[in-house]
């Protein structure tokens, strides 16, 4: 037990003041604001991702009737594959719902988050700082860009949220302090409407600006090209002429009209006849006759009593091509631009080896300094591999919903190899650093007491991720003797699975999962695939002995000083400690056997 | 008195909370001890008397310090944390609130 003189100065040795240079640098990436209210909006919207997967679960392994459990047991019996299919019929709606309202959402819902905590490190109103966000995230257009999916407003908009959340509070913040827009109202105006104007303004700046980019965008591609397709219309031009009844009940006869479609059954009909077949039309054909009939009737309501209709011959001239301007969605809107052009190669490149090697091996370099690798490069972790799970998540929902199945998903090569939970549930078992098999050799191969006790400490909170007390309590920190397996293990085994998940040796993460989800369970559940149990105990194993040699060497190191302080040697100290572990293990046990009886 | 510990996720600081409780309660002290996520900490940091980081977000101790200049803010020295000693760190936040 340490006392308090002696806390407030390992205290005073440990603040952030005396931390060297280096430090001052993570210090700042991890004090920067716009860095640190990306980190804590996604945190926060963490759990409902969580949720939105459990959603997907349900319907991935039991409720559709191509999930995992309908596959093999309805694999021949048609009469219990059609019970599960009128059973989907109810029971999907719950899960799709669940899934819906959060991941379909979430760009939305982190734009909100992201903006909130921005506007709260301005010691401003977050509420209205997050609802601002929002609300110029939207008019950016994910909706009209939309294109019949909803993934604009998921994990397309992520990149897109971003740059509202951060840009339009910091609009917001900057126009609401400007003198010069504060509205002076004469004397005898009470204080609160001049306020209630001020506040106003910002807030109209902020939205306009934000409102003009899609039209300032989408104005200047069509201008110079991309933002604008061309495409060629045929119209078909029949004039008519026919008697009918108006709206007043008067009979008129001889009237004459143009008739043109570009499309529908009568442009099909004409030109089935006159261009596929060579052929002409004319008044005598009674099926054209009706059909331009039902046009008549479907462009004036109010008349009545079409007859003695006829037309000039129908023939090949009849159908006039030309030209029409149109714009070009990939382009013309901002939303499809910033994804095909920026966030898709962006998504692309964070999914490659590469950068999950320098991810990997910078997030245990940070864990060496004892900086949490995970908090630091959260920023980069969240937005392109949580969206990557979110996004696979999605496109499993989707398959399911179509009557596909997981594996046919898989065969389309669309999914992310790699996403947040393929590193935090598959690579680091036990937590960063993949510790749990070493935590496990050392509690049956630590040389000293010390080495026993942080295994017996560290092995409960291991197998939920947990590994504080490995890096802190061996420590891994600031020692020299891991630094080997610290760094290289885990960022050699993220490169195995990646690997073996391209090939398809290991199903794609298709559902997020909590990180504290335990070994061998969570890569099942996330993964649904059995080949996920030989990798973890695989990784396992290698934790237990690549770290091994290394905890050896440090005891021995620390047995020379410890022995010499007691004046024994090196072979005399190993002993005692033997000795030590024995009696310990016999207490233990004469305990074990107290509370049993 | 309030402690509210923090760490990345509350995860970890969730561990020592429940050995610090162990202490707290065999002692009869009364203290209210919550560990957070620091995205949370920073928005319910204002109800405790004292905030404590995990060494391992200790890097952005400046922020909380800046949000709460009138709480004293530290982080736990890594040795206590590595052990999850949770009498030490109830004797911290003691000492830093004396």
């Amino acid at each position: 037990m340490t006392d308090k003189e002696n806390i407030e100065e390992v205290v005073e040795e440990y603040q952030p003041s005396k931390m060297d240079k280096l430090m001052s640098v993570f210090a700042k990436i991890g004090n920067q604001r716009h860095l640190s209210a990306i980190r804590d909006g996604f945190a926060t919207f963490l759990p409902f991702i969580i949720v939105g997967s459990f959603g997907v679960l349900l319907n991935s392994v039991f409720f559709s009737s191509t999930g995992l459990i309908a596959n093999y047991a309805t694999a021949n019996n048609d009469a219990l594959l059609e019970g599960w299919q009128n059973a989907e019929f109810y029971l999907s709606p719950l899960a799709n719902a669940i899934s819906a309202a959060t991941m379909d959402f979430m760009a939305i819902y982190v734009s909100f988050l992201i903006g909130y905590y921005l506007t709260g490190t301005y010691g401003e109103n977050k509420l209205f700082g997050g609802l601002i966000s929002t609300v110029a995230f939207i008019t950016l257009g994910p909706i009209i860009a939309l294109d019949g999916e909803l993934a604009n407003l998921s994990a397309k908009g992520v990149l897109i949220a971003l740059f509202a959340a951060l840009g339009a509070p910091s609009l917001y913040i900057l126009f609401s302090r400007m003198q010069a827009l504060k509205i002076k109202m004469p004397p005898g105006v009470p204080q609160a409407v001049s306020n209630s104007f001020n506040a106003l303004i910002p807030i109209v700046l902020t939205v306009l600006i934000f409102a003009s980019i899609q039209p300032i965008w989408g104005g200047f591609m069509y201008l110079v090209g991309p933002g604008k397709s061309v495409v060629d219309i045929t119209t078909l031009s029949i004039t008519i002429t026919y008697d009918y009844v108006d709206a007043t009940g008067l009979l008129i006869t001889g009237a004459t009209e143009v008739i043109s479609v570009t499309d529908g059954e009568l442009f099909n009909y004409v030109n089935g006849i006159v261009n596929v077949n060579g052929g002409t039309l004319d008044s005598s054909d009674l099926y054209l006759t009706s059909l331009l009939i039902n046009q008549l009737q479907s462009t004036h309501e109010q008349w009545s009593g079409f007859a003695n209709l006829t037309f000039d011959t129908v023939a090949s001239d009849s159908f006039i091509s030309s030209t029409q301007d149109v714009i070009n969605p990939e382009y013309y809107y901002i939303f499809n631009a910033v994804n095909n052009l920026l966030f898709a190669p962006l998504s692309q490149l964070s999914n490659g080896w590469f950068a999950i090697l320098i991810v990997m091996l910078a997030h245990q370099m940070f864990w060496v300094f004892g900086i949490h690798g995970g908090n630091i490069l959260n920023p980069f972790i969240y937005t392109f591999w949580v969206t990557a799970s979110v996004s696979n998540t999605q496109m499993l929902t989707d398959a399911l919903a179509q009557g596909g199945t997981l594996e046919g998903l898989i065969a389309t090569g669309e999914l992310a190899a790699w996403t947040s939970v393929t590193m935090d549930n598959i690579v680091h078992i036990g937590g960063s650093g993949a510790t749990l098999g070493f935590m496990f050799a050392l509690a049956f191969f630590g040389k000293s007491q010390e080495q026993r006790q942080i295994a017996k400490l560290a092995i409960p909170t291991g197998i939920f991720g947990i590994n504080e007390p490995v890096v802190f309590g061996v420590p891994i920190m600031l020692n020299p003797f891991y630094l080997v397996p610290w760094i290289l293990l885990s960022p050699i085994w993220a490169l195995i699975i990646f690997f073996v998940t391209t090939v398809g040796l290991l199903n794609p993460v298709t559902i997020y999962i909590p990180w504290t989800t335990p070994p061998i369970l969570g890569p099942l559940l996330a993964t649904q695939d059995w080949r996920s149990i030989i990798y973890s105990i695989l990784i396992l194993a290698s934790s237990f002995f690549a770290y091994l040699p290394f905890a050896f060497a440090e005891a021995k190191s620390k047995a020379k000083i410890l022995a010499e302080n007691d004046g024994i040697t090196v072979e005399e100290y190993f002993e005692r400690e033997k000795e030590n572990i024995r009696i310990e293990k016999e207490k233990a046990k004469a305990l074990k056997k107290e509370n049993n009886k | 008195m309030k402690i509210l510990l923090v760490c990345n996720g509350g995860a970890s600081t969730g561990v020592i909370v429940e050995k610090m409780l162990e202490h707290v309660n065999a002692n009869n002290l009364g203290y209210d001890i919550k560990a957070v996520g620091s995205n949370e900490g920073k928005d319910i940091g204002e109800d405790y008397d004292v905030i404590l980081l995990g060494p391992q977000i200790a890097y952005i101790i400046s922020t909380f310090k800046q949000k709460f200049p009138s709480k004293p803010v530290a982080s736990i020295p890594p040795m206590l944390y590595g052990r999850m000693d949770g009498v030490a760190v109830v004797e911290l936040a003691e000492s830093l609130v004396k």
